[in-house]
């Protein structure tokens, strides 16, 4: 077959796919049916596609804190990875208001985030990865939620691209794969966008999607680099054939949905479900880590009772599912122990 | 009145003794500080740098000759970038400087010359994330426009990468060249220009025979200025250069992108690698070692840019 009738058979192919979706909302996994009634070629991956929809957790709410008993030091200080910033920030307002706290959020990276917590800069360090990934010791983890990863692609591929397989996504990543008609879309060139070496989200994605934490293969030599989660957004948004990967709770976001639009993984949604049912690996554990042993740890100071706090039932049900967050809770222990890095 | 005022005088005298001399420790405290200050920069950033040859065991010749920074620390991709940058931003900016100059000093009537000189001045204090901004919203998709239309594929380029990042700092840097020019053609006495037109020159002919010449070391000031400013640029240059690790001129040819594909430089590198490092090792290191370069190419474009202002025959 020519690469053009290829093309061809390749865009009829997504016709089809997407007549099967409209009939039949359950059309994800491996209820390719549809396709399978013409001759498949080998290429053909498993009809799915992400809708906003899929992606919320239920409306949630926002819980007030009651006063705690701190006899320490009235002022908190918290910073660290940008994805679970909005979480804490949430926090903040309700639990400054009870306990008349000064806390200060800074998000600037789970790097910067477990080296100022270990260095004693600050009281709570915020980060996507475990403190071993980082080689950072001496820290007690609290896991305070979980955050589903998505791989978006621009507003251009919307509808064309909506799943792509492990294997095509690390041939793209390796810079193997370089236009989009590889891979059942149109004919254009694929733009990487990568978040810079050392980020929680790159990390992540490497150990669940690539599959390999040490993979030298995660970045193409043309991918276009971003520091931070809202520079992919405008890398996004101004690259037409670009893919990408950002937390949910950004594409959850109203102002940036329109930009990112997320795709299956395998057939598998970055859903709760998926996720709950061991399908969807691109996730991971946000945590809050204190020094172990430090003044954070002592009974009576802000951090412990911010922690509490967050940890506590009335947060977890309303403001985790609101901003777009998973509880801990909620996933199962088959499925939780997958994702705890020793 | 006056046995009532000796006494008056007397005392303003000591106590404005007293004054000059804590005026001139003060002084003197302050000039030690920033003595101290640099000495402390360059001695810390020093200290941090070596390490990477020293405990992380990356042979110079792995951090200078190897493309490969993520994962062997090899920086050739960032300074071949910074070099080029620096090379593209110059021949956009001099040309469009020295004659924005020649033609405030010689040709514009005076009052026009005075507003052009203002206006030049007000961009030397726009910020420089301003520059990056026009970049991502005018420069890059400009690029891609005329670009993809040119050679007929509307994806042939995204538009960023070093031409965006080359002609952005060429702006950034055309007030600085340009008023140095300026004084330095306003400092040559007025018996050159004049024995050159009593000669027969043309106006032409003087400029570009007489006055070019002269104030060209004060022009070359400007230009070692603008060089060490297009180095050391991070946010403008960050926002437009795509960050990708792809040497200037080889990897580009592949694709058919000579100088307008994405790359990496210094700078850049160390704006987005550095707040993800949460422990040291080898990448660390090597950015403290990516700054010392820095700070040594800034410090060495100073003394040049000094030297040349002390050969200047006019100024």
């Amino acid at each position: 077959m020519s690469p053009k009738a290829f093309n061809h058979f390749g865009r009829k192919m997504l016709g089809l796919g997407a007549v099967a979706l409209s009939l039949s909302v359950a059309a994800c996994g491996s209820s390719s049916t549809a396709s399978s009634t013409t001759t498949t070629p080998s290429t053909t991956v498993p009809t799915c596609t992400v809708a906003a929809a899929d992606l919320s957790l239920g409306a949630g709410g926002t819980s007030a804190a009651t006063a705690a008993s701190i006899t320490g030091s009235k002022t908190l200080k918290i910073d660290g990875s940008t994805a679970l910033a909005p979480l804490f920030q949430s926090a903040q307002a309700a639990f400054d208001k009870a306990n008349s706290t000064t806390t200060t959020i800074t998000p600037n990276g789970s790097g910067t985030g477990l080296k100022d917590v270990a260095s004693g800069a600050v009281d709570i360090g915020m980060s996507d990865v475990f403190a071993s990934e980082k080689a950072v010791t001496g820290l007690t983890d609290n896991q305070v939620g979980a955050v589903i990863f998505s791989l978006v692609v621009s507003s251009d591929l919307q509808g064309k691209i909506t799943n792509l397989t492990s294997q095509q996504i690390k041939d793209i990543y390796a810079g193997n794969t370089t236009n989009w008609s590889k891979v059942g879309g149109p004919d254009e060139p694929i733009t990487v966008i990568v978040r810079t070496a050392g980020s929680g989200t790159r990390s992540t994605f490497d150990r669940y999607v690539i599959g390999d934490p040490t993979t030298k293969s995660d970045q193409p030599v043309t991918a276009l680099s971003a520091d931070k989660t809202g520079d992919v957004v405008t890398a996004v948004t101004g690259h037409p054939g670009s893919i990408a990967y950002v937390a949910t709770t950004f594409v959850l976001n109203e102002t940036q949905k329109a930009a990112l639009n997320p795709i299956c993984i395998d057939g598998n949604k970055p859903t709760q479900a998926d996720v709950n049912g061991g399908k969807y690996q691109f996730w991971s554990f946000e945590h809050a880590y204190t020094k172990t042993g430090g003044p954070a740890e002592a009974a009576g100071s802000a951090a412990q009772a911010f922690l509490t706090y967050v940890k506590g039932n009335d947060f977890q049900s309303m403001d985790l599912p609101r901003l777009g967050f998973l509880t801990v809770t909620s996933i199962p222990a088959a499925v939780a122990t997958t994702h705890q890095v020793k | 009145m006056a046995s009532v005022s000796l006494p008056k005088q007397r005392t303003a005298r000591t106590s404005s003794k007293v004054w000059d001399l804590a005026g001139n420790i003060g002084v003197l405290i302050m000039g030690s500080i920033v003595v101290l200050i640099v000495a402390t920069i360059f001695i810390f950033v020093g200290s941090q740098a070596f390490q990477t040859f020293t405990v992380d065991h990356i042979s110079p010749g792995t951090f200078f000759f190897s493309k490969d920074w993520l994962y062997s620390q090899g920086t050739l991709v960032l300074t071949v970038g910074s070099i080029s940058l620096v090379v593209l931003g110059l021949l956009i900016a001099v040309p469009f400087s020295v004659g924005i100059a020649f033609f405030i000093t010689e040709l514009a009537p005076p009052w026009l010359g005075r507003i052009l000189r203002s206006i030049v001045e007000l961009f030397l204090g726009i910020p420089s994330i301003i520059f990056g901004l026009l970049g991502v919203a005018i420069v890059i998709p400009l690029i891609k426009n005329i670009i993809n239309s040119i050679t007929g594929d509307k994806y042939f380029t995204t538009g960023d990468g070093i031409f965006a990042a080359a002609f952005i700092v060429a702006f950034m840097v055309l007030p600085t060249i340009t008023t140095i020019s300026v004084d330095a053609i306003a400092a040559i006495p007025r018996e050159l220009r004049e024995g050159s037109l009593a000669l027969g020159a043309t106006r032409w002919q003087t400029i570009l025979k007489t006055l070019l010449p002269a104030s060209l070391s004060g022009i070359m000031t400007g230009v070692i200025l603008g060089a060490a400013r297009i180095i050391g640029e991070t946010i403008a240059v960050a926002l437009v250069i795509g960050g990708s690790p792809q040497i200037f001129g080889v990897d580009h040819l592949k694709s058919g992108q000579l100088f307008i594909g994405t790359t990496s430089v210094m700078t850049t590198q160390i704006f987005h690698d550095f707040p993800n490092q949460a422990k040291g090792g080898p990448i660390l290191d090597s950015l403290w070692t990516l700054s010392f370069l820095l700070l040594s190419i800034s410090a060495l474009l100073v003394f040049i840019s000094r030297a040349v202002t002390a050969r200047s025959v006019y100024k």
